[in-house]
């Protein structure tokens, strides 16, 4: 297939899937119904079901649409920075930091800030969540600096190393929680797209479209990493640049979405994998694919995680792994047969 | 022309070469030969403009290397890495494209094409265009390699007089046929578009044969340089390598055939009161059915 028909196919599944999401729900409403509650004609006019689709539907779709674009996105330029498939955006020490930092205002909110209305209190637990994500993963990149050099591989190596030390930091905090602590905090390490709002988008949305824009002008650079960092200086790729601002907007917009919507793994590192299947590497292609591959999965996966069990709804982080671990394993199993390293 | 006058490269605290200098003139192959642990590649590091220079400097074409940008060098010069590992899946096209890389912004995408289309029929390699790298042998890939440095250098080559290309073992884990194929190609893009050359070689003999000039370094200085007929002697390959050596002309070419003898073998000849050594450094050509022993 023709990288341009690629593309194209993904924006038309990407609208697809927008409008199926959007029509189908716990709450059963018709076709004619929707489409009326949307525009609010006739008696939908204020109604529960224009409510509904407008301030619930439409925003948590959106939220997994630009959540999605992002984590695929920042896992096909990480992929590409560290030359390595297996390389996720968790290998930077965002998640990690992200989640410690969640934790232990989780925990201090039980005591210390327990009189915060709700709003506050999920307000908090991003506001830290996001500076977590990006204080480690400053960490980490300080760590793996020597003489104005970032070396890749320390910074691998420092990424799992920090992410241990934040784990058992959050492991500790865990430990000394409550129940109801416990529970929150378990709930959002699987990730929910519940609770979106306008003013969630409002923040996310510019943010996430202008990291995809900013990543884009170094798909070529990209390239020419995927041949050998040495091998891009001989090039004349500026690589030091490039790996700090490609870093910046990795941990931006990784802390962000992880920030709203908790842990979700596997998009980063799956969606890039399954558009190489189809098209190579070439992250001219890859970058705006990702981000387009990325926005119709979750959206697809969140459509799933709210109306399997309805009306009940499972975390969508449960999810993306049922889907990914198994995929992941599948190309495995067949790089082995084509002796490819990964 | 590169002008590398009294050179010296430090790794860390630990200095690798110093007191180096010689000259790579455009059209011609300039070998770097010498002993494991002598400072070729660091020298060649230096040279591509990898490592900065500790002592001494290092001029293109009146320019000090040190004041030329990233992107400049790019245009100027290629190098040919001695291993590359593709952790993805990438077609020859590609990868050759990407040569192209330093002028993308001036290349129009069907000049673009139609330079890598040129290229790999240059090297033969038209019929490789769609085929994966990894698919590939180690002599193809080698050529795919040198046809990506070809691209790199010809997207350029408008911009300025004189270009430079950088070979690190370039014949490495290449059989007999391809190892001369490459250097032959090699050899006649330095004569048809003016490239100045510099290779690090180790085979003796290769280098005596497409080499025009001879870098040989020992403990991170020059032991000696020059043509190949007055570098490579017995004495001197005997100090450089610690290894006997004979030395007679090559049968069809004029340059120097080497002859390395076996450590065990000169000993029992040396007792004997024989040594091929003294009777044979002269490059004197051998009448068939004589062993140059016995000459």
């Amino acid at each position: 297939m023709r990288q341009p028909t690629i593309i194209y196919g993904l924006w038309a599944m990407l609208v697809l899937s927008l409008v199926l999401s959007l029509f189908y729900g716990a709450y059963d409403l018709s076709w004619t119904e929707s489409w009326n509650a949307m525009l609010g004609r006739g008696p939908h006019n204020g109604s529960a079901e224009h409510f509904l689709l407008w301030q619930i539907r439409l925003p948590r779709i959106i939220l997994a649409g630009l959540t999605g674009a992002g984590l695929a996105i920042v896992g096909a330029a990480i992929q590409g920075l560290f030359r390595n498939p297996l390389a996720d955006p968790t290998l930077i020490g965002v998640s990690s930091g992200a989640m410690m930092f969640a934790v232990l205002s989780m925990v201090l909110m039980g005591s210390v800030l327990s009189s915060m209305t709700d709003i506050l209190q999920q307000s908090t637990v991003a506001v830290a969540a996001f500076s977590g994500g990006i204080l480690t993963t400053y960490l980490v990149y300080f760590l793996s600096q020597r003489q104005g050099k970032v070396y890749v591989m320390t910074m691998l190596l420092a990424g799992i190393a920090i992410s241990a030390l934040a784990a058992s930091v959050s492991g500790f905090f865990i430990y000394v929680s409550d129940d109801q602590q416990l529970r929150d905090i378990t709930f959002w390490t699987m990730g929910s797209m519940g609770g979106a709002s306008w003013t969630q988008i409002g923040l996310l949305g510019p943010v996430i479209l202008l990291a995809i824009l900013t990543l884009h002008p170094f798909a070529r650079s990209l390239n020419a990493i995927l041949l050998g960092e040495q091998e891009a200086v001989y090039l004349g790729v500026p690589t030091e640049k490039i790996k700090a601002r490609i870093i910046l907007i990795a941990a931006v917009i990784v802390g962000l979405c992880i920030s709203m919507t908790g842990l979700i793994g596997f998009v980063g590192l799956i969606i890039p994998h399954f558009l190489r299947l189809l098209r190579g590497s070439d992250y001219r292609f890859l970058l705006p694919a990702s981000a387009l591959a990325g926005a119709v999965f979750l959206i697809i996966v969140d459509t799933l995680a709210r109306t399997l069990i309805a009306p009940a709804e499972l975390p969508i982080g449960i999810l993306t792994a049922l889907i990914g671990a198994p995929f992941f394993l599948w190309l495995l199993l067949r790089s082995r047969q084509e002796k490819m390293i990964l | 022309m590169i002008q590398v006058t009294q050179l010296g490269i430090r790794r860390g605290n630990k200095s690798i070469i110093h007191g180096i200098s010689f000259e790579v003139q455009p059209g011609k192959i300039t070998a770097i030969l010498g002993p494991n642990g002598a400072g070729k590649t660091t020298l060649l590091e230096g040279l591509t403009g990898r490592l900065p220079a500790a002592a001494g400097q290092i001029v293109w074409d009146g320019q000090p290397l040190r004041e030329i940008s990233a992107s400049e060098q790019a245009g100027r010069r290629a190098v040919l890495s001695q291993k590359l590992q593709l952790n993805f899946p990438m077609e020859v096209f590609d990868l050759v494209e990407m040569g192209t890389y330093p002028q993308y912004r001036q290349l129009k995408t069907s000049e673009r094409r139609r330079l890598v289309n040129r290229t790999l029929e240059q090297l033969d390699l038209q019929d490789f265009r769609k085929r994966s790298f990894h698919q590939l042998s180690g002599g193809e890939q080698q050529r795919v390699l040198l046809a990506k440095c070809m691209a790199q250098l010809a997207s350029s080559s408008s911009r300025y007089d004189y270009q430079y290309l950088f070979l690190d073992e370039p014949t490495n884990n290449l059989d007999i046929e391809q190892q001369y194929r490459l250097m032959a190609q090699v050899k006649k893009l330095a004569a048809a578009q003016g490239l100045g050359i510099v290779a690090i070689v180790h085979d003796l003999n290769l280098a005596a044969q497409f080499a025009d000039h001879l870098l040989l370094l020992k403990n991170g200085t020059v032991l000696t340089q020059g043509a190949p007929n007055e570098v490579l002697t017995t004495e001197v390959i005997k100090n450089a390598f610690n290894v006997h050596s004979i030395i007679r002309r090559h049968p069809v070419l004029d340059r120097p055939l080497i002859t390395v003898i076996p450590h065990e073998i000169h000993h029992r000849s040396e007792n004997a009161g024989c040594s091929p050594e003294g009777r044979t450094t002269t490059l004197a050509p051998t009448r068939p059915g004589q062993s140059p022993v016995r000459q």
